[in-house]
């Protein structure tokens, strides 16, 4: 069946639990993985989600559907990733937990020599983008992970356009020095 | 075109958003600069690398997210709500079926009359008789028993709605739509089973009245 956002927007509002959960299943994998993206915490991800499709249901209400349903669902979940990574910086408790749990930090498990060097590698890019600034990295995993375009993403974080290229650009070049090295290697 | 200008053009380019006028000031600008041709190189490597991080598959529990029913403003019914819907109409169809059941048939010089409640006073045998062409024919005609039918369960909806309206002054704005929205279900299912509530009460109407009509006649025969 066709996705029609507007129908199920007024499904749901009739209450239609069904609707819900079409539009749930339509965004599931996109907010997590974009929540996966903004916390680089798989669970704390899982939380993130579980708060915007709660969100979604009484927000719906007030929902004018002058943007898409996705945008405003990823502005939902930048704000609360946004908060999330605020208090998490505020603990450095919290901070060390995540850095000591890294894959970069285990112990040999006997995994194969070209496995290892993989999963370092995606590690070396999570650590990279975790370690942006939260506006560059906001504007870089909306862009390159979630696929939106400048515009859509200066409208979502209520901002000018020329600031997003701007941030997109500052998050590419410290990327780029950070990366430099292993991507050579790689390539 | 300057470095800035160039870079911001280089990320355009990267991720396809560059128009091809600007294209080719790009293309001049990198022909002349180094600088900016290396960077075009790295910022693609980058992309490349960035794309290393895969996505997470987790399919959330949808039931889990499901709006609970002080969530969800039943437009219509939930499954949840179905059974209490289903038990709602059989209270209201046993109510309705009682209430005709107890109804009593009388039979006077104006026609067929219902009388509800309390029984008539016996009338003496040979006062104001039938006539047996009256009695032997089908003393109930459908659109009367459909009428009756209507009327009883108007009278049992407005009394629902009124109560339905005295609890809504209390409840706050999601129960106010549940309330009107259950309404509207029970008025759905309501007019779903009229056909065979029609045909059933028809049936008991019947059955009534000819036990009257022949305990009449047991009583006209000498």
């Amino acid at each position: 069946m066709p996705f029609d956002e507007s129908e199920l927007i007024r499904r749901v509002r009739n209450g239609d639990p069904a609707a819900f959960e079409r539009l749930v299943r339509q965004f599931d994998a996109r907010i997590l993985n974009l929540a996966y993206r903004l916390t680089a915490d798989a669970e704390e991800a899982r939380d993130v989600r579980q708060q915007v499709f709660l969100r979604m249901l009484p927000g719906l209400e007030r929902f004018n559907g002058r943007s898409r349903l996705e945008t405003w669902l990823y502005r939902v979940a930048v704000n609360i990733c946004r908060d999330r990574v605020r208090s998490r910086e505020a603990s450095r408790g919290r901070e060390k937990s995540l850095l000591r749990n890294g894959p970069s930090g285990r112990d040999d498990d006997g995994t194969p020599p070209l496995l290892l060097e993989q999963e370092e590698a995606t590690e070396r890019v999570r650590t990279a983008v975790r370690e942006l600034p939260q506006d560059e990295r906001e504007v870089l995993v909306l862009r390159h992970y979630q696929d939106l375009q400048f515009k859509t993403i200066g409208e979502l974080l209520e901002l000018p356009v020329t600031t997003v290229r701007s941030r997109m650009l500052r998050a590419l070049e410290r990327l780029r020095k950070r990366l430099a090295g292993s991507s050579l290697e790689s390539s | 075109m300057n470095c800035e200008q160039a870079r911001l053009l280089l990320l355009e380019q990267l991720y396809g958003e560059l128009d091809p006028r600007s294209r080719v000031g790009l293309d001049r600008h990198r022909d002349e600069c180094a600088a900016c041709r290396q960077a075009g190189e790295e910022f693609g490597a980058v992309e490349q690398q960035l794309s290393r991080w895969s996505t997470i598959e987790d399919p959330v529990d949808h039931a889990s997210l499901r709006p609970t029913r002080a969530q969800a403003r039943i437009g219509r019914p939930a499954r949840g709500w179905r059974p209490a819907l289903v038990g709602m109409a059989a209270a209201l169809l046993l109510f309705v079926l009682l209430l005709l059941t107890s109804a009593r048939l009388t039979v006077g010089a104006a026609g067929i009359q219902l009388t509800l409640g309390a029984a008539p006073a016996t009338q003496a045998p040979g006062v104001g008789p039938v006539g047996s062409a009256e009695v032997t024919e089908d003393p109930l005609d459908a659109e009367v028993v459909r009428a009756i039918v209507d009327e009883s369960l108007s009278l049992q909806l407005a009394s629902s709605m009124e109560r339905i309206s005295d609890a809504l002054d209390d409840a706050d704005h999601i129960q106010r739509r549940r309330f009107e929205a259950l309404v509207e279900a029970l008025e759905v299912l309501r007019t779903q089973d009229r056909t065979r509530q029609v045909s059933r009460d028809r049936a008991i109407l019947q059955g009534v009245g000819r036990a009257i009509l022949r305990d009449r006649q047991d009583e006209w025969v000498p």
